[in-house]
């Protein structure tokens, strides 16, 4: 039995070998390869069996399994079943974000096990769609493009991707980029709330000499889509990438646009006037809800993060909605998430999956549960348009109707590309503003190294890189 | 305890420096290792503003004791799936670890008391399976059962944990030092099989390593964390320690999320109880097993 003993060690040292050996070619996941479209089925039965974590409230029908993790979704999948007599949803919650693409990718590997529609962000569905690995399913083919104005602009030119006219996904919502403003300390210390980026830092400083002990804002280390939607409002357009060619990728960090928001916090952060607490932490959550910021540029779903924090979520924050600073008139309207419906390659019954998608949030009493339940901002039209939601007033914001705001940086939004590594960029992102606001590279060295590194990266995983 | 040890060497006096020097590292030990433990009762009895702004800091009660308000809406939140997951925890650890217990009782029984062809080779792979870190094998696992379908039920979970390669290595190398030859000899000439050798012989003798191969894998089974994450999708399927994560992911989350922090740390304290009992319980049988083997008589 000796011969065994060595013949397992031998194989265990040369599965050592080869592991090593593996390190040294490059993962083949953009080979030129072009792949075919995903590929429609039409099973009605195969799901009878799927566990969910929501009751079905009809037997004996067609179900469509989904994955999403939306608050309130799981009264939404009620309401549809409750309304649908020809297809039920089995819903269950796969993970928040990248917990469910890791779950995604892993069904991916094992060739089953995916649900036939699931919730990606916007900024998520690129990696599912790349060279050989062409996930999410073309819903143009059943006639999707005929609801194109149900949908905001932005949110559409994300879901199609980069290509002419295909569409690989269901808008849902979308996170208007606005500010929030403390009006109660503007008053306070007697500073005009700004409005352009110039008399935003001049109100840093008037804020600092009258005495307020906080910050002007955050400016977080470890943002993520926030410094793009930063990036674009200067308009400098760091990610391109299409599904129609989606060998191809293109890093653009190394303008003079994104040199001009990088130094422009920089002044700002070294003059003591900005924070650089990494947000939606809890020392972050206690600095901004204690009053230590006065304004707070973001998404405006972040309502609903802070209200549940706080102490009475009814109650006035003293937080107000304003539209976020520009640097001159041509400044856009930015979006920073939101995510959408995809009909996955591995769907049961492919055009039932896409009904699902599309019909979920498709009704005014869905969306109303997504809106007051949910904290959503929509991306569908009927709802931007419905008086319903124009004059919702919102406690926590001292009853103020923040969508008089909200809806036209929503309906201005052009749409973003992300990169199919857009976990990848992030990553390296938050490197970037690390070596510049804590080991003091400068902001040139810091974008040209970040272009360096994700074309570099980019061409390792198969793609043309630009 | 033995009062024969005691008195047969005497102890070495500990001299009064030496002492105090103990005692600070005991002190320091204690704090470092009390301080999480007395966070987490603290900040289970705080609602979610409690734990951002609680009066008197983190390592102290706030003026408002929200525990058992946390611990009412951990019963109808998201229809209280949260007991639903403690119970598919202890089934996970009860069941999962009865059974790797018994398969790592009679192998371990097996490569001590008897031989056999490829015994030591078998063996060794045993111990190359202790080398495998768990969490290396859990996507080729996660394959191999999609394709079976197996994928996203409690099986999923169960069938991996069943085997338990320390729990083997422990019980042979326990059967080895501890349950003489002798002893199962004199029971084979007096006539008994060799299943009532071993339930009736050995299996007493073994009771401490049975204890404490039980409470490793329970204990491992209660705290399994990747398996579960990557194998379950239904939630109502979860252990405790993947829908907890779950809701923290929830808590974290910027875009649509829902603020659960008062229940991730008042759902944890919970957590920790039946395992806390375990140990106090089983503890007397371990102890007792430790010492029993170590001296000869």
């Amino acid at each position: 039995m000796k011969a065994l003993t060595k013949a397992l060690s031998l194989l265990a040292a040369s599965a050592m070998i080869v592991s090593v050996a593996a390190c040294g070619g490059g993962s083949d996941s953009a080979s030129s390869d072009s792949g075919a479209a995903a590929k429609v089925n039409t099973d009605k039965k195969a799901n009878d069996g799927a566990q969910c974590t929501n009751t079905v409230k009809k037997t004996g029908v067609q179900k469509v399994t989904v994955w999403g993790w939306y608050p309130a979704i799981e009264k939404v999948v009620d309401q549809f079943n409750e309304t649908h007599d020809d297809l039920q949803v089995c819903w269950n919650n796969g993970g928040q974000g990248g917990g469910e693409y890791t779950k995604f990718q892993n069904a991916i590997k094992a060739g089953s096990g995916a649900p036939d529609v699931i919730q990606l962000e916007y900024e998520a569905m690129p990696q599912f769609m790349t060279g050989t690995q062409q996930h999410l399913v073309d819903l143009s083919q059943f006639g999707f493009n005929d609801h194109k104005d149900d949908y905001t602009e932005g949110s559409w030119d994300m879901v199609k991707l980069g290509t002419e006219d295909k569409a690989y996904a269901v808008p849902v919502d979308l996170g208007p980029f606005v500010m929030y403003v403390r009006e109660d300390i503007f008053t306070k210390y007697n500073v005009d709330v700004p409005t352009t980026y110039d008399e935003f830092a001049d109100a840093a400083k008037k804020l600092k000499d009258a005495g307020y002990d906080g910050y002007i804002s955050d400016f977080p280390l470890n943002q993520t889509a926030m410094l793009i939607a930063f990036f674009e409002q200067a308009g400098a357009k760091v990610n391109t990438y299409s599904a129609s060619d989606p060998t191809k990728v293109k890093v653009n960090y190394d303008s003079p646009e994104a040199k001009k928001v990088l130094d422009y916090w920089q002044k700002l952060i070294d003059a003591g006037y900005v924070d650089t607490t990494d947000a939606n932490t809890t020392d972050w959550t206690t600095n901004i809800l204690s009053g230590k910021y006065a304004t707070w540029i973001q998404a405006s779903w972040q309502t609903g993060y802070l209200a549940s924090s706080s102490d009475d979520a009814n109650a006035d924050s003293g937080f107000r909605i304003h539209k976020a600073p520009v640097w001159d008139d041509s400044t856009p309207d930015v979006n920073q998430g939101g995510s959408a419906w995809a009909v996955t390659d591995q769907a049961k019954d492919t055009e039932a999956a896409y009904k699902v998608a599309r019909e979920l949030f498709g009704s005014e009493e869905a969306q109303k549960i997504g809106v007051t339940d949910g904290g959503l901002f929509p991306a569908w039209t009927d709802m931007l348009n419905s008086d319903f939601f124009k004059t919702e007033k919102v406690a926590f914001l001292g009853n103020q109707e923040p969508n008089t705001i909200t809806i036209p940086v929503a309906e201005g939004y052009k749409g973003s590309d992300f990169l199919p590594f857009q976990t990848y960029a992030y990553d390296e992102q938050a490197k970037m503003l690390k070596s510049i606001f804590t080991d003091g590279t400068s902001v040139d060295d810091a974008l040209a190294k970040i272009d360096s590194t994700l074309k570099n990266y980019a061409t390792q995983q198969g793609y043309t890189a630009e | 305890m033995s009062s024969t040890a005691t008195s047969a060497v005497k102890p070495n006096k500990i001299r009064g420096n030496k002492k105090i020097f103990t005692i600070v590292v005991l002190i320091v030990a204690i704090v470092y290792f009390l301080l999480p433990v007395w966070w987490l009762i603290v900040a289970s009895t705080k609602s979610n503003s409690g734990l951002f702004f609680g009066e008197h800091g983190s390592l102290w009660f706030a003026n408002k004791f929200a525990l058992w308000e946390n611990i009412k809406q951990l019963c109808t939140y998201q229809n209280g799936i949260y007991w639903r997951w403690l119970l598919n925890s202890f089934i996970y650890a009860l069941i999962g670890g009865l059974l790797s217990t018994a398969i790592s009782i009679l192998a371990g029984y097996g490569f001590a008391k008897f031989h056999f062809r490829g015994k030591k080779a078998f063996f060794n792979l045993v111990l190359g399976a202790l080398m495998i870190p768990s969490t290396a094998l859990v996507i080729p696992l996660f394959l191999i059962m999609s394709k079976i379908g197996m994928v996203n039920t409690m099986w999923a979970v169960l069938l991996p944990a069943l085997l338990n390669p320390m729990g083997v290595y422990l019980m042979r190398i326990y059967c080895q030092e501890s349950l003489p030859d002798e002893m199962i000899e004199a029971a084979r000439v007096d006539g008994a099989g060799e299943l009532r050798t071993f339930f009736q012989v050995s299996l007493p003798i073994m009771t401490p390593a049975i204890t404490t191969v039980y409470l490793l894998s329970t204990v491992g089974a209660w705290n399994n964390f990747f398996l579960p994450q990557i194998v379950l999708t239904n939630s109502k399927l979860y252990p405790i320690t993947v829908g907890l994560t779950q809701w923290q992911a929830q808590s974290q989350a910027g875009a649509a999320s829902e603020q659960v922090w008062n229940l991730v740390t008042s759902g944890s304290l919970i957590s920790v109880i039946p395992m806390v009992l375990a140990f106090l319980f089983l503890q007397k049988y371990w102890v007792g097993g430790l010492t029993a083997g170590s001296v000869k008589s």
